[in-house]
C-alpha cells in the first residue's frame, strides 16, 4: 500500500497534471455510472451510449465525484471501506483512500486536498487528507449520516442524519459543528443556490425538501410535490441546481418522477416521467442534458433540459446509483 | 423548527465519542421509558414466530428488550437539542399486578411516563385496565392478538406491532393475487392456533378466498394417530383439491415438516413457508440493511418482528417530543393521534396510528427463510383513506370502544 501511494502521489503530482491538462481540455465526453451489485464503474460514450469499459471496482460503489480538473474519479466503495480513485485517461482504479467504515456519500475540496465523506454504520463524518491517505478527523453525526455537502467556498460542510432527521453544519477548518438543524424524516442529499444563501435538501419520508438559510442556519421555507397519478409515495431523495441556477431538479424516487422547481418562487412547474426510483443526476457541461439514474430499473433517463423532456432511456449495470460526464 | 447553538452540542458529540452513554450531568433532563416484562414461560403465544423456533437456543434469552435498546441510541440524538437523555429501565413481573407496581414504582421514583409492555395478551390487557386513569402510556411491543385492538382495547394502549388479522389480510391479499384461491387449513391443537385460523377465516371471507377444507393435526409419533400427525394424510386430496396449505402452528415444531412433504407440489404458507411478518433480518429495501446491520452488530443476533416493535415504539415517542418539542404526556399523545405524521418505519413511506384502536399503520413482509419474498397490501387493493387500512381491522368494522 504504502508504495502504492508514493506512486500515486508521484502521479499525481507530476504526470498526471500534465496529461490531464489534455484531457480536460477536450474532455472524454464520457459518462462514469456506478453500479451498487455489479461492483463496476460503467463507461458509457457520450453520444452512441456504447459500452466503453467497465471497470472493476471495490464492492458496493455508490457515490462518485471528480477532483477539479477531473482527472480524476473518487468511488465509495462502501463494502469494501475504501474511496477507489480512477485514473480518467487510464479508465482504471489506480489507488484507494481508507475513509473509516462503509462510506456512503462525498465531497471533495475545489484545491483536491481533502475529502469527506459520510460513515453511514458508525455515525461519524470522517476528514480524508488526499495526498497522505490519512483520516485527520472524525466528527460525530446522528444516527445514519448521508448527504455531505460542502459550502460554495469549501468553508463548511453540511452532513445529513437520516434517522435523526437533522442537518449538521461543520466548520472544515476548525472542525467544530456550528449548528444542528431539525429538518423533515430522513434527509437525504442537498445543494447550495448559485449566490450561496440558500441550502436545499430532501428529506424522503417526510416527501418535501427543506431549505436552510445559510447565514442565520434556521429552516425558511419547504418545497412540497404532489404529481398526479403517481404509482408509489413521492420520496425525494436526489436533487440538483439546473446550469441557470433558476430550477431545481429533484428526483421523486417511488413515484418515478422528476419534479423541475422554480428556486425564486420554490413552487414545481412541472413533473417528467422517469424511472423506477430515480435517485441521483448530473448535466453535462454545456448544460443541455441532464441524466437521471434509475436505480429501479437499472437504467438512465436522458432529459433536454431546454425542451424539458425525456428524450431517451439507456439501460446501464445493476443497481444504478451515480452518474458522473467528463465533459 | 429550530437550531441548537454549538457549544453545548459540541460538548455531547464529544462524550459520544469517548463512548460514553451521553449524559452531561446538570444539562439534561431524564425521559425514563419503563421496560415491562411479563412471565412468557406458561403463554402458548412463546413471544418469537414459529418459524424460528428450530434455533430456539439462539432466541431464548433475548426479547425485544434489545430492540428498545437501539430505539433508546437513536433517540438520544433526537432528545439532545431539547437537554433530553433518554433512559430505560427493565422491570419483570409475573402478573398485571406485579407490573403495575413495577409502573407505579417508575412512575413514583423516576417520573415514567411510558412504558413498553412486553406480556402475554391477557397481562397486557389487564394491567392496561388497571392503569386506566394514571397519566402513562403503554406500547404494546409483544402481542399480535386480535382482541387487544378489539374488545380488549385500551386508550393508554398502543400497538407497534400488526395484529393477527393485520398479517392474515397481507397473506390472503398475496395469495388473492397470485390466484391461488383454493386453501387447506391446517390447524394446530393449541388456543393460538384457533386463533390464527379464524383471522384467516376472516380475510378470505374479505378477499373472496375459498378454504377448501380445516383439517387439525396433532403433534405426535404415535402411529395410531397417522391421520392426524402425517403431513402427507393430511394434505391428501386430488389434483384440483387446493392451491395452497395454511398451516396454524404457534409452537412452530410440525409445521416445519410441512413443506415438501405436502401430497400435491403446493407452496406452504403461514407458519412457516412464506410467512407474514412485521419485519425480516433478510429486507433489503427502505434502509432497512442499515438498521438490521446496526442491530446485528450490538447483539450477535438477527432483528426480528418484536424487536422492530420496541424499536419503532421508542422512536414513536422521541419523535413525538421533539417535534412537539415537550416531553409531556399530553404533547406526545396528540402528536401520536395526528393523523399527518410520516413516522420512518423503514418499510417505505411514513406512517400514523389509527384512531380508532391505537394501532400502526404498517405494510406486512412475505418472508420465507432468507428473503422478503413481497410486501402487503398489494396495489391492487384500494382504500379512500390509506391503502394501509386494507389490513386489519378498519374504521367501519372495529370492535374497539375507548371509554
Amino acid at each position: 500500500m504504502k508504495r502504492y501511494l508514493s506512486f500515486f502521489v508521484l502521479v499525481t503530482a507530476l504526470a498526471a497534471p500534465a496529461t490531464l491538462q489534455e484531457a480536460s481540455a477536450k474532455g472524454t465526453g464520457y459518462l462514469f455510472i456506478s453500479n451498487e451489485k455489479d461492483h463496476t464503474v460503467t463507461v458509457l460514450d457520450g453520444k452512441t451510449f456504447e459500452v466503453v469499459k467497465n471497470i472493476q471496482t471495490g464492492r458496493r460503489p455508490r457515490d462518485m465525484k471528480f477532483n477539479a480538473d477531473k482527472s480524476l474519479l473518487y468511488i465509495t466503495a462502501s463494502a469494501d471501506s475504501r474511496i477507489d480513485i480512477i485514473d480518467v485517461s487510464k479508465l482504471e482504479v489506480i489507488d484507494y483512500l481508507l475513509p473509516g467504515d462503509d462510506p456512503e456519500l462525498i465531497a471533495l475540496t475545489g484545491d483536491g486536498k481533502l475529502l469527506i465523506t459520510s460513515n453511514e454504520d458508525d455515525n461519524l463524518a470522517s476528514f480524508v487528507d488526499i495526498a497522505n491517505n490519512k483520516i485527520v478527523a472524525q466528527i460525530p453525526t446522528g444516527v445514519e449520516p448521508e448527504g455531505v455537502t460542502l459550502s460554495l467556498d469549501d468553508k463548511r460542510v453540511y452532513v445529513t442524519a437520516e434517522v435523526s432527521q437533522m442537518i449538521h453544519v461543520v466548520d472544515v477548518e476548525s472542525r467544530e459543528v456550528l449548528a444542528d438543524i431539525l429538518v423533515g424524516s430522513r434527509p437525504r442529499r442537498a445543494f447550495f443556490t448559485r449566490d450561496g444563501k440558500e441550502y436545499w435538501v430532501t428529506n424522503e419520508i417526510s416527501g418535501f425538501v427543506s431549505i436552510i438559510d445559510t447565514e442565520t442556519l434556521e429552516v425558511i421555507g419547504e418545497v412540497h410535490f404532489d404529481p398526479k397519478g403517481a404509482p408509489g409515495d413521492v420520496t425525494p431523495v436526489g436533487i440538483a441546481l439546473g446550469p441557470d441556477g433558476k430550477t431545481a431538479y429533484v428526483t421523486l424516487g417511488h413515484a418515478n418522477r422528476l419534479a423541475l422547481v422554480d428556486v425564486a418562487t420554490r413552487k414545481v412547474r412541472k413533473y417528467l416521467l422517469v424511472g423506477t426510483r430515480a435517485w441521483n443526476l448530473d448535466f453535462t457541461g454545456d448544460g443541455k442534458t441532464l441524466y437521471v439514474v434509475n436505480s429501479g430499473s437499472d437504467d438512465v433517463s436522458i432529459v433536454d433540459v431546454e425542451s424539458e423532456k425525456v428524450k431517451k432511456t439507456i439501460p446501464v449495470g445493476r443497481y444504478p446509483h451515480t452518474i458522473k460526464i467528463d465533459d | 423548527m429550530f437550531r441548537v447553538q454549538t457549544f453545548f452540542f459540541r460538548a455531547l458529540l464529544l462524550l459520544a465519542a469517548a463512548g460514553s452513554p451521553a449524559v452531561a450531568a446538570g444539562e439534561s433532563t431524564p425521559f425514563v421509558i419503563g421496560y415491562l416484562e411479563g412471565d412468557w414461560t406458561a403463554s402458548e403465544e412463546w413471544n418469537r414466530h414459529p418459524a424460528d423456533m428450530g434455533r430456539l437456543p439462539d432466541y431464548l434469552p433475548h426479547r425485544p428488550f434489545a430492540g428498545a435498546e437501539i430505539g433508546v441510541d437513536d433517540a438520544q440524538y433526537l432528545g439532545r437539542g431539547m437537554g433530553i437523555t433518554y433512559v430505560l429501565e427493565y422491570r419483570m413481573g409475573k402478573t398485571a399486578g406485579e407490573l403495575l407496581a413495577a409502573l407505579k414504582g417508575l412512575n413514583g421514583e423516576q417520573g415514567a411516563k411510558v412504558f413498553l409492555v412486553d406480556a402475554p395478551q391477557a397481562v397486557t390487557a389487564e394491567l392496561a385496565k388497571l392503569a386506566a386513569g394514571m397519566d402513562v402510556l403503554l406500547f404494546n411491543v409483544s402481542s399480535f392478538a386480535d382482541s387487544l385492538r378489539a374488545g380488549d382495547c385500551a386508550g393508554n394502549l398502543f400497538h407497534t406491532l400488526p395484529n393477527n388479522a393485520m398479517l392474515m389480510d397481507a397473506l390472503v391479499q398475496f395469495l388473492v393475487v397470485k390466484k391461488w384461491l383454493r386453501v387447506l387449513v391446517l390447524e394446530g391443537p393449541l388456543e393460538e392456533d384457533k386463533k390464527m385460523v379464524a383471522a384467516f377465516r376472516r380475510a378470505a371471507k374479505r378477499f373472496g378466498l375459498k378454504i377448501v377444507d380445516v383439517r387439525s393435526f396433532l403433534l405426535t409419533q404415535d402411529p395410531r394417530a397417522r391421520e392426524s400427525n402425517r403431513v402427507e394424510q393430511l394434505t391428501s386430496g386430488d389434483a384440483d383439491s387446493y392451491d395452497a396449505v395454511f398451516v396454524a402452528d404457534a409452537h412452530g415444531e410440525f409445521s416445519y415438516r410441512v413443506p415438501y412433504s405436502t401430497v400435491l407440489p403446493r407452496p406452504v404458507v403461514g407458519a412457516h413457508g412464506l410467512t407474514p411478518r412485521a419485519w425480516h433480518w433478510s429486507f433489503l429495501r427502505h434502509g432497512a440493511p442499515q438498521v438490521n446491520s446496526r442491530f446485528e452488530r450490538k447483539f450477535g443476533r438477527r432483528m426480528d418482528d418484536r424487536d422492530w416493535a420496541a424499536w419503532i415504539a421508542v422512536k414513536s415517542v422521541s419523535e413525538a417530543v421533539l417535534r412537539r418539542k415537550s416531553p409531556e404526556l399530553a404533547a406526545i399523545r396528540e402528536h401520536l393521534l395526528d393523523q399527518d405524521i410520516k413516522l420512518d418505519a423503514f418499510k417505505g413511506g411514513g406512517y400514523s396510528y389509527r384512531p380508532w384502536d391505537n394501532q400502526l399503520r404498517q405494510p406486512i413482509l412475505m418472508a420465507t427463510d432468507n428473503w422478503v419474498a413481497a410486501m402487503a397490501p398489494h396495489k391492487a387493493y384500494l382504500h379512500p383513506e390509506s391503502k394501509l387500512d386494507t389490513l386489519g381491522y378498519d374504521k367501519p368494522e372495529t370492535q374497539c370502544a375507548f371509554n
